[in-house]
């Protein structure tokens, strides 16, 4: 029986990993050690957005945030590094504006009823304008090495971007699965009178939430600047939409109640991996946009199919 | 109201505050309008005004195709993509393969309904999450929008093609009138006829829908076919507003500018609430207020972000009178 | 459609001989930029590159970015060629700076780099063979001044940007506020139009709303004068003065019709050939590294009524 459950369980990692071994017996240097930890390093964005994204969406809401704060937090940091700030309260500044940010999309939500949707976007637009604004649409680069070394060092092989990743993977798994608060979160997503039986304040959960949400776009945009050595108005644009369709292919359910934040890492890192593949293939542009359409609905249906077969199996045991 | 309701602080008590929560969308398009009239210099004049209309007619014909989706408690990613297949679809047509007018468009509203088709089918019967599987057809439809014009633009485009959308009528170009008919049919089809019924109890419930005899999988497709073609009637719109057929047209940025618009005009993400009025008004408001910012000179780096600010606020007042979902 | 499908015909049938039959080494030389679509002038580069380079015998390969502003996935892009192996790569980089931590990865792997249009951060130098291009400040200048003596010094301007956050864009509205200095001209006007015509066409009809007198209009690129004349058409205001950037086909037409006043031009195919030319001469072996020189300039000029018969051979 505990067998079968972990087949089944199993059979979920089994998607991509059957993706992974078929790219890496069809495409050359795919499976180098440096293109994976590549891939990771690039991935890491995305998968760190996606560990706060998952909670957001299993509140019922969505964060379209992303996108500014991944420029805005950042070049608050780099011109406080380039005026002298020390790296380390520069990296702290720009992680409070990240939270502040997220904080004010969970006050929107929680007492005045704005709907996730509009706040997030706004928040964005206004962090987006103000990452444009403060240097006049320019980038800023050449930082201390200290933060450069944090984007592209490594430690023991490994890059320090994986490692800030798995980080944030644990942090996220620990809070959901074992703590009261990561209970509750659930909750409000699927079942929400357990809170009121419980006497717990829903509102405090959302500022949490989206508040941890801006906290995670805050460090993917330190750690993307820290990559590139370069704050770039802009940079954070591509982003927004991967983080919520690496959440969806993890499984996280846009209707609430459900997500599991390593489900949603390895969402990202099939994204990443995905376009790191058709990069290695020499895949023609226009027909990249064809392949990575066509396989993300393929992975989600393929997921859906074998989760509701899981389901359908437990349902009346356990 | 209910005592012991959940209300957002500082309500407006008594009969007004039923009157314009019923009627949030208006509320705040009226306020906008106000506002602009008084505050901004220019913009009450009578050919600000027709720039208005001309600017938001487009947008409102995509809108409702994606307020009926949203009603579903869905969304239509896609839409924006579609919006530039459509448009270099119509360019090639109409100027390098030089077909009749009526066939142009034929052709482009059948690729809309297709493509929306497939989307709907993924939706109902692959069990695709309606955010993945139009954001994944939306690439591809870029991909393809793309490869069918090899990057490139067809301009200046034949003049028979260009009527449809520019000849003058009582002032207005014809692409006003083309957009408020299909509003006016729209809204009769939802607020008048059972369609309207049934969309809102599937998007309140799925279930109960079924349960109760609504043809859930045929209304859930058919949205998104819906949905498809009015975003390709956008895109031929828009070709013939801009004289320029593009495959980058409308794009991810045009999505959520509709998307914006529908829930300024009351549509919720969660499905079962919305209107075809709320999202003409939201389209207006949005425009009104982007309007007013290019009136005003504000900086172009903060554009966005000061009509961001507006729209909270927007809502924000929207909501004080009336407590959303 | 015929080219793409004659270019994947050929890469597959290049691979398929490749793996069959030992061949003269054919080098693989990647293109990486932000996107050709909608973009006439990268799309000429891009056309110029892939010319010379299959000439040669070699294999091309086209990368972009997919939007105009996605500055981190052309790094990764990079970062991709590099895992790749490909014997060389020409860069238009989206910016200048970000792409130089992967540019010392690109040189420690040894894969020679050249840069095309935009340039590189300053003090990097040692990270790319050379750099093949035109200021897009300086065309902005010309631009400028040419509207001065259009306007006889003194008038309203109007200004169309790029897309937000896009240095060519950029440069070039700063060169010509540069060129107009001093003038009696003033800008009354400046939104973006994101490099589209539907949102040229708003910003300029809300632009010309707002501003009853304007003699001239300065577009920083040929890509959004459809959506600009289309506004100017519609608000029925005659005479504007108008000057753009790029040289393409599009823009020579309007300067012929008399629409338009000229259009910046700057060569992307010869920028395309000098750049394949060079690098074939360095993985041949036939040109020596320390000979190149960094900065090579493949020109600009003003495209206008005296000079059609010339921008007609290079117009793209």
């Amino acid at each position: 029986m505990v067998i079968a459950h972990l087949a089944r369980r199993a059979a979920l990692f089994a998607l991509p990993l059957v993706l992974f071994l078929v790219m890496g017996s069809l495409i050359p240097h795919f499976l180098d050690v440096s293109n994976l930890l590549n891939v990771v390093r690039q991935s890491s964005i995305i998968g760190i957005c996606a560990v706060g994204m998952t909670y957001v969406i299993i509140i019922k809401g969505i964060d379209l945030s992303l996108a500014g704060l991944l420029a805005f937090c950042p070049m608050i940091s780099g011109m406080l590094m380039l005026a002298g700030v020390g790296t380390v309260p520069a990296i702290a500044a720009g992680l409070a504006a990240g939270i502040g940010m997220g904080l004010f999309n969970g006050l929107m939500v929680a007492t005045l009823a704005v709907p996730a949707f509009i706040t997030t976007l706004v928040v964005g637009q206004i962090a987006s304008g103000l990452a444009l604004i403060v240097n006049g649409g320019r980038s800023i680069g050449a930082f201390p090495a200290g933060f450069v070394f944090i984007g592209n060092g490594t430690l023991l092989g490994i890059p320090l971007s994986d490692l800030i990743l798995i980080c944030f993977l644990a942090l996220g798994f620990f809070i959901q699965r074992k703590t009261a608060l990561g209970n509750h979160i659930n909750a409000l997503g699927g079942h929400e009178s357990v809170l009121r039986q419980e006497g717990i304040s829903a509102s405090r959960l959302q500022f949490f939430v989206f508040g941890f949400s801006g906290f995670c776009a805050a460090v993917s945009g330190l750690l993307l600047s820290a990559q590139m050595d370069t704050v770039h108005p802009t940079q954070g644009d591509a982003y927004q939409l991967d983080a919520i369709a690496a959440c969806i292919i993890g499984g996280v359910d846009l209707a609430g109640g459900r997500g599991s934040i390593p489900m949603a890492v390895m969402g990202a890192l099939i994204i990443g991996g995905l376009r790191n593949a058709l990069d290695l293939l020499g895949v023609h542009p226009f027909i990249q946009n064809i392949f990575i359409g066509s396989v993300i609905i393929l992975i989600v249906f393929l997921g859906g199919v074998v989760r509701r077969r899981n389901e359908l199996a437990t349902r009346g045991t356990l | 109201m209910a005592k012991g309701a959940k209300r957002p602080f500082g309500a407006v008590p008594g009969r007004m505050a039923a009157w314009i929560g019923r009627h949030v969308s208006f509320f705040i398009f009226a306020v906008l309008a106000v506002l602009a009239t008084l505050c901004v210099r220019n913009f009450a004049a009578r050919d600000n005004l027709v720039i208005i209309l001309k600017q938001s007619a487009i947008p409102a014909v995509a809108c409702i195709g994606m307020t009926m989706v949203l009603m579903t408690g869905g969304i239509d990613l896609s839409l924006g993509y579609i919006v530039g297949l459509a448009s270099i679809i119509a360019g090639i047509l109409a100027k390098t393969l030089l077909l009749p007018v009526p066939e142009v468009v034929l052709a482009v509203l059948l690729v809309g309904a297709l493509i929306g088709l497939a989307n709907g089918l993924i939706t109902q019967y692959l069990r695709v999450p309606a955010f993945i599987a139009t954001l994944g057809s939306g690439y591809v439809i870029y991909g393809l929008a793309q490869i069918v014009s090899q990057g490139s633009i067809v301009n200046r485009l034949p003049k028979g093609f260009l009527a449809i959308g520019r000849t003058d009528v009582l002032g207005l170009p014809s692409a006003v009138f083309i957009a408020a008919g299909v509003a006016l049919g729209f809204h009769i089809l939802i607020s008048r006829a059972i369609f309207g019924r049934q969309l809102r109890a599937f998007g309140f419930s799925p279930k109960a829908a079924a349960l109760s005899g609504v043809p859930t999988a045929r209304i859930n497709v058919l949205v998104y076919a819906i949905s498809g073609t009015l975003a390709a009637l956008a895109g031929l719109l828009f070709t013939i507003r801009v004289n320029a057929a593009q495959p980058n047209m409308g794009g991810g940025v045009f999505t959520f500018e509709v998307v914006t618009a529908a829930i300024v005009g009351g549509t919720s993400l969660f499905g079962g609430i919305g209107s075809v009025a709320g999202s003409i008004l939201g389209v207006l408001s949005i425009k009104i207020i982007e309007n007013c910012i290019n009136l005003l000179g504000v900086s172009y780096h903060l554009y966005l972000a000061v009509q961001g600010a507006i729209i909270l606020v927007a809502i924000i007042v929207g909501n004080l009178t009336h407590h959303r979902a | 459609m015929r080219k793409l499908f004659k270019t994947l015909l050929g890469v597959s049938l290049c691979s398929v001989v490749a793996v069959c039959a030992p061949t003269p080494k054919s080098h693989t030389i990647a293109f990486s930029l932000k996107t050709v679509t909608n973009d006439d002038f990268q799309k000429a580069i891009a056309t110029s590159i892939q010319a010379s380079v299959e000439k040669a015998g070699d294999k091309f390969l086209l990368v972009t970015a997919g939007e105009q502003t996605a500055v981190s996935t052309q790094v990764n892009q990079l970062e991709d060629l590099i895992a790749k192996h490909v014997d060389a790569i020409i860069l238009n980089p989206m910016d200048g700076k970000a792409v130089v931590p992967v540019l010392r990865k690109a040189k420690a792997a040894g894969i020679p780099v050249i840069v095309v249009d935009s340039s590189v951060e300053k003090g990097n130098e040692a990270l790319y063979l050379s750099y093949v291009g035109t200021d897009n400040f300086n065309a902005g200048v010309e631009a400028g001044k040419r509207m001065v003596k259009e306007l006889g010094g003194k008038g309203n301007v109007l200004v169309v940007r790029g897309a937000n956050g896009s240095l060519a864009g950029d440069n070039r509205v700063d060169g010509f506020k540069k060129g107009i200095a001093g003038s009696h001209l003033t800008i009354v006007g400046e939104q973006p139009g994101n490099w589209t015509n539907s949102v040229s066409m708003q910003v300029t009809e809300n632009m010309l709303q707002a501003n009853k007198q304007v003699q001239g209009l300065f577009s920083a690129s040929d890509v959004m004068l459809d959506g600009i004349l289309q506004a100017i058409g519609d608000a029925n205001r005659q005479g504007i003065r108008i000057l753009a950037v790029d040289g393409s086909n599009k823009a020579v037409d309007l300067v012929q019709a008399g629409t338009i006043v000229g259009t910046m031009a700057q060569f992307p195919a010869k920028m395309g050939k000098i750049a394949v030319d060079t690098l074939i001469g360095v993985l041949n072996g036939s040109k020596k590294q320390a000979g190149i020189p960094k900065v090579i300039d493949s020109g600009t000029m003003v495209y206008d009524k005296t000079n059609i018969a010339e921008a007609r051979k290079y117009a793209f």
